[in-house]
């Protein structure tokens, strides 16, 4: 058996560097002596770096995890929490409240987020029935993208001015811009919860490696792997939708990039690719953040540009593997 | 013993499984023979509580498996499935490991366990290979071996010959002799009669979701029941080292 503790502790210290090193990234140069000094300079680093730092890495973590998860849960390396459903219907939440202008507090946008994912969840566990099968797991969670998906297009079609189609796009594209600690707290325990949720599916993920009858015979009780699966992956998903909008292939990328060094065994997978994921976003959004142009590129934009190659790259190594 | 009783299985109008009554017991081979579609593969799905039966009790060690955690059977049944699937490019060791999940974190008796049923099944070269790129018979002794990491009290295995060449089928046969004489309860799914001659202690003979006949070699691999299974004449002889040889030569 490989022993990955070493790996986990080196992608552990590489998040904290990274994380570190994003605090020094950006339009201001702020030296390391003025950051808690108090003035103006200072609130960058404090109300604007460091939460936006933090909830990159959390958001980061999140979909990783997620990631590995629904790909050891379907078997498939092109899975991704996408594909679930519950990152539409938490964009379908988000667009709704931008669609009827209620944005007063900070907490209102997340909070119909957060009711999107929980709605696009039940009716993930509804559709999909109790006994656990994979096929309609996936054709409910098809369903259910689609479904939101053209709702969210319908809002936007509706959308009552050209300023609030506008703010809905632009929201739809994902971004860590002008994050406060408010979304932290939001993101941080919600995250948390899911991740915990998803690393007791990690015996079942291994066992299902041999397919899922032999799985069964091995007592695993698929239908309770999959409510774990619908509530970690929707906590996690919903959250980062909340705070972030749509950030596209993290958790399709990550697991993919960390299979070689910690083997292809599912449960080995799950951590590695949290912590990558946490580098992966960070990274990304210090590589928006240092670009140097008038608008900040979004970082969901930004994702999808590099994640795209990628995807296509691992398409035609599978190609080649079974030709 | 693994007793079933009345054992039923519906799906939709079609009756699978049709009050069954049976029984493995430990340390014997029990072969299951049957034309395809006979309810076979079902009949040990159920046991392996793959499949739940519609009508009908199991009983392992004469409790109810229903009241047997999920955990428990595991430890006690390994399911060898027929072409059984392979995800992920995980490496033989680690495959065969899997097989130790049901018994917990005991690494010690897990890497004996592992090592053992890698050396039963002519596999410990493999070891490092990635076991998704291996052969079909080299992965069909793979996935025995896991089952075997696991030290089930009972092996339930669905055509487990089906893709090894000649000298491997005779090695496995000769293996669930050894394990069943270790006073393991073996259960296997064959079609090939002569091996089944060879290696059975009982035979469950089936058709159509019934048990045509029951019992040992002689009582039930008779030319009268072999026509009435499958519809097919054989030949029956002996080979130099006294095991029957049952060639089917013409359909009725």
């Amino acid at each position: 058996m490989k022993n990955n503790v070493p790996i986990n502790i080196m992608l552990f210290v590489l998040l904290l560097l990274i994380m570190a090193g994003s605090l020094f990234i950006g339009k201001v140069n702020v030296p390391f002596s003025e950051w808690l000094s108090g003035d103006l300079n200072s609130l960058i680093i404090t109300e604007l770096r460091a939460p936006r730092t933090i909830i990159g890495a959390i958001i980061g973590a999140g979909l990783g995890m997620s990631g590995a998860a629904m790909q050891g849960y379907l078997r498939n390396p092109l899975a991704d929490p996408g594909i679930f459903g519950v990152s539409s219907s938490a964009a379908l939440g988000a667009v709704a409240s931008l669609f009827f202008g209620y944005t007063a507090s900070v907490y209102i946008l997340p909070f119909f987020a957060l009711g999107g994912a929980a709605i696009g969840m039940a009716l993930l566990a509804l559709l999909a029935g109790r006994q656990g099968s994979l096929i309609m797991f996936t054709l409910a969670g098809i369903i259910i993208s689609s479904l939101t998906g053209a709702l969210t297009s319908l809002l936007i079609s509706l959308a009552p001015n050209p300023f609030v189609s506008g703010e809905i796009v632009k929201w739809l594209m994902g971004a860590l811009t002008d994050r406060s600690w408010d979304d932290v707290k939001i993101a941080l325990p919600l995250v948390i919860i899911g991740m915990g949720v998803l690393t007791f599916s990690g015996k079942s993920l291994d066992a299902l490696t041999l397919g899922e009858n032999t799985a069964k015979s091995m007592g695993v009780n698929m239908p309770q792997l999959q409510w774990i699966l619908i509530i970690g992956v929707g906590l996690c998903v919903g959250a980062s939708v909340a705070v972030a909008g749509i950030i596209g292939f993290v958790g399709l990328v990550v697991p993919h990039l960390m299979r070689p060094f910690v083997g292809h065994k599912p449960s080995s997978v799950l951590l590695p690719s949290a912590l990558a994921g946490a580098i992966l976003v960070v990274a990304a959004d210090c590589l928006v953040r240092s670009l140097p142009s008038i608008t900040e590129l979004r970082l969901g934009i930004a994702m999808s540009l590099l994640g795209a190659p990628f995807f296509l790259m691992l398409l035609f190594k599978m190609r080649r593997n079974i030709i | 013993m693994i007793e079933f009783k009345d054992l039923s299985l519906k799906i939709g109008e079609h009756h699978i499984l049709n009050h069954l009554c049976g029984a493995i017991p430990k340390g014997k081979v029990t072969v299951i023979l049957g034309a395809n579609g006979a309810g076979k593969s079902s009949l040990l799905k159920s046991i392996a509580s793959i499949i739940k039966p519609s009508v009908g009790e199991i009983y392992i060690d004469k409790t109810p498996i229903t009241a047997i955690k999920p955990n428990e059977r595991a430890r006690k049944i390994g399911f060898l499935e027929q072409n059984g699937d392979i995800h992920w490019d995980v490496n033989v060791s680690t495959l065969v490991e899997m097989g130790c999940l049901v018994n917990g974190n005991n690494t010690q008796s897990n890497s004996e366990a592992i090592y053992d049923a890698l050396t039963i099944t002519d596999t410990l070269h493999l070891k490092d290979k990635i076991a998704s790129k291996l052969s079909g018979g080299e992965k069909s002794r793979v996935l025995l071996a896991r089952v075997l990491a696991g030290k089930p009290e009972y092996i339930l295995a669905d055509e487990p010959l089906a893709a090894l060449d000649p000298a491997h089928q005779l090695d496995t046969l000769a293996n669930f002799r050894d394990i069943a004489a270790r006073g393991v309860g073996i259960a296997i799914v064959l079609h090939d009669l002569t091996y089944a001659a060879r290696i059975a202690d009982e035979i469950i003979m089936m058709k159509n979701g019934i048990i045509i006949q029951k019992g040992n070699i002689n009582s039930v691999l008779t030319p009268q029941i072999i026509e009435e299974t499958y519809g097919v004449r054989v030949k029956i002889t002996e080979s130099d080292n006294g095991f029957k040889i049952i060639t089917p030569f013409s359909r009725i």
